[in-house]
């Protein structure tokens, strides 16, 4: 966020303070190469200065990074950092890799490959770039089909301190399949082309506006840029440090600014003006942004669950060797932010099916969860991205035992009854220097877990990748 | 067209109707506007002339919006955008990132000459708007 610079008098002496902005253009201008990427800088430190002058009045950011995006597993499976789960898949292509889980007793390390097959195949189109996966006119409709298939690769491993239970080799544990019943988030919707509207509305009148700043304050925008490549060639052979030439910048910024006639009617008439119509361009910004990013979203989900363990004999009830039945889960997923802050709300429901009824189950039914959270996107880390913090509660009513057949004990644990599971998750998503690549650290409390009926702390940590920007053409 | 600083551009005659193109990249919609061409007196920067210009999609090229700077000296050119030289024309473009949806949104815009090779700009956030000024001698 820009501030305002801030003129204090102290003992008749003026006293500057620069906006973090400013020093962050500058900085970057010390380590900017030659040529345009010197121009770009200096046009940078021009804005920042001009901002400045509209009282602030210029990049009100928001942190823009998507935060619906579901790389991960599922909140049931063994390796999962997600209570929640986020209402869109890549629009190509997306591998995350996951540690810990959220409601199983017995944890995992799992790989989740996430596909929407239509994109993938818009993706290979002459001149098709990441930003047009989202876009409208290829294959619309299947591409709001996605699959994603994961799998536990620490299967074969654990449990570790059992009699009766022995874990299972094979290491494919869910796969699922989903449907986009609504997406706002996408330009194609109605909603965003009135945003967008309204946005070019006052995008015309903003740029007219500062194009007259501009012509009245070019001689200062000229003697700022010859003054600072002056002193940026003057650093050449000395051993100043960064630090150093940024300070000797700032001086030079400090010096144009102060030689620009802000009092002067000519120059505070054009300045006023266009101060009020960049800050109702910005308004409009963020509003469309908003309307992007916070629209509703509502996904349909089915997924079929493996289990991960199978039991020697339990008595005469249940052979040696028998896997737990199959998991059937109908999931339904809603999302939407609020239009004036950088909040986005999820809500998943769903319910889980045994695939067999087995001797000693009541019915085919398992379990009915319901989930939710809040997502605040926190402001941009400089070069980095958007870290995201996520507070997310779940509640799942386990309507009978949880493998479906009764195991006497679990790591000398009773375990395996009906009941109620609560879990609160605080979550922190990581950005990374390139966006596609997010780190996911979470810590959970739940009440109990699947097998074991004892309150349960832990970590998860993870890492996803969002592998669409791969499809960018490279000369972009 | 020669490339003078960071905002500034000798043109000539010959390089006129000069083509404007901005592409928008890692986003989901080309957001970008192009202020009024406003025409100023070198000797003391007062506006002379203001015409009207306006970004349009391009066919056959996906997320690419364009407009022409009309010849200041033919003849059917509408009378405000005719003016004689030395004058300075300054434009801004205006930007948005609302819609980002890559690792590196960006905007480029190219100013494409009748004669000579076309100079590239290119924006990136935070700034949201870019100034440009032909020196037209």
């Amino acid at each position: 966020m820009r501030k305002l610079w801030i003129v204090a008098s102290l003992g008749g002496l003026g006293l500057w303070a620069q906006s973090s902005d400013t020093k962050a253009a500058v900085s970057a201008l010390v380590k900017a190469g030659a040529g345009n990427a010197r121009d770009e800088a200096v046009s940078t430190v021009w804005n920042s200065l001009v901002d400045e002058l509209m009282s602030g009045g210029a990049s009100q950011f928001l942190a823009r990074r998507r935060a619906d995006i579901r790389n991960g597993a599922s909140s049931g499976a063994a390796g999962s950092t997600s209570t929640v789960l986020n209402p869109l898949l890549p629009a190509a292509f997306g591998f995350a890799f996951e540690n810990g889980s959220a409601v199983r007793t017995v944890s995992g390390n799992t790989t989740t490959i996430s596909v929407n097959p239509a994109g993938l195949i818009c993706a290979t189109r002459v001149g098709a770039s990441a930003i047009g996966l989202r876009e409208e006119g290829c294959q619309d409709y299947l591409r709001r089909w996605g699959i994603s298939l994961t799998f536990d690769t620490s299967r074969g491993k654990n449990p570790t301190a059992t009699s009766t239970l022995k874990a299972l080799s094979d290491q494919f544990a869910e796969a699922a399949i989903r449907y986009e019943v609504v997406n706002q988030r996408k330009p194609g919707s109605a909603r965003f082309k009135q945003a967008l509207h309204d946005w070019t509305d006052k995008a015309k009148p903003a740029a007219n506006s500062m194009n007259r700043l501009d012509i009245k304050l070019r001689p200062f925008h000229a003697e700022l840029e010859s003054k600072l490549k002056a002193k940026l060639d003057s650093f050449q052979g000395t051993n100043k440090s960064d630090d150093q030439k940024t300070a000797e910048l700032l001086d030079v910024v400090r010096e144009v600014k102060g030689k620009i006639p802000v009092a002067d009617p000519d120059v505070s008439s054009v300045l006023t003006e266009a101060a009020a119509n960049w800050r109702d361009l910005l308004k409009a910004d963020d509003r469309a942004y908003n309307t992007f990013a916070h629209g509703w979203v509502a996904t349909a989900e089915y997924s079929l669950e493996r289990p991960d363990i199978a039991t020697d004999a339990v008595g005469a009830s249940v052979p040696q060797g028998t896997r737990p039945p199959s998991l059937h889960t109908a999931r339904f997923v809603v999302s939407r932010g609020l239009m004036n802050y950088n909040l986005d709300f999820t809500l998943n429901f769903s319910s889980s099916w045994f695939d067999q009824k087995r001797p000693g189950m009541t019915s085919l039914w398992r379990d009915a969860q319901v989930a939710g959270d809040a997502k605040w996107r926190l402001r941009d880390i400089p070069d980095f991205g958007t870290p995201i913090l996520s507070m997310a509660g779940l509640y799942m009513h386990l309507n009978q035992r949880p493998l479906g057949f009764a195991i006497p004990e679990f790591s000398g644990t009773k375990i395996n009854e009906p009941g109620n599971i609560g879990v609160f998750q605080a979550k922190l998503e990581l950005p990374t220097a390139n966006a596609a690549v997010r780190i996911p650290i979470s810590f959970t409390y739940a009440n109990r877990t699947d097998l074991i009926k004892e309150s349960d702390v832990r970590g998860q940590i993870g890492i996803s990748l969002n592998l669409d920007s791969v499809f960018a053409n490279p000369s972009k | 067209m020669t490339k003078k600083d960071s905002f500034t551009y000798s043109v000539a005659a010959a390089d006129f109707p000069i083509a404007v193109e901005v592409e928008s990249f890692d986003q989901a919609n080309n957001m970008s506007v192009i202020s009024d061409g406003m025409v100023t007196r070198p000797a003391d920067g007062n506006i002379i002339t203001t015409f009207p210009l306006s970004l349009q999609p391009v066919p056959g090229k996906a997320n690419v919006q364009g407009c022409q700077i009309p010849d200041p000296s033919a003849a059917a050119t509408p009378a405000a955008a005719r003016y004689p030289p030395p004058a300075d024309l300054n434009l801004t473009f205006v930007f948005s990132f609302a819609t980002a949806n890559g690792p590196n949104p960006k905007y480029e815009i190219r100013l494409i000459p009748t004669a000579g090779a076309p100079q590239v700009r290119t924006v990136r956030q935070p700034n949201l708007r870019d100034f440009v000024v032909f020196e037209y001698r």
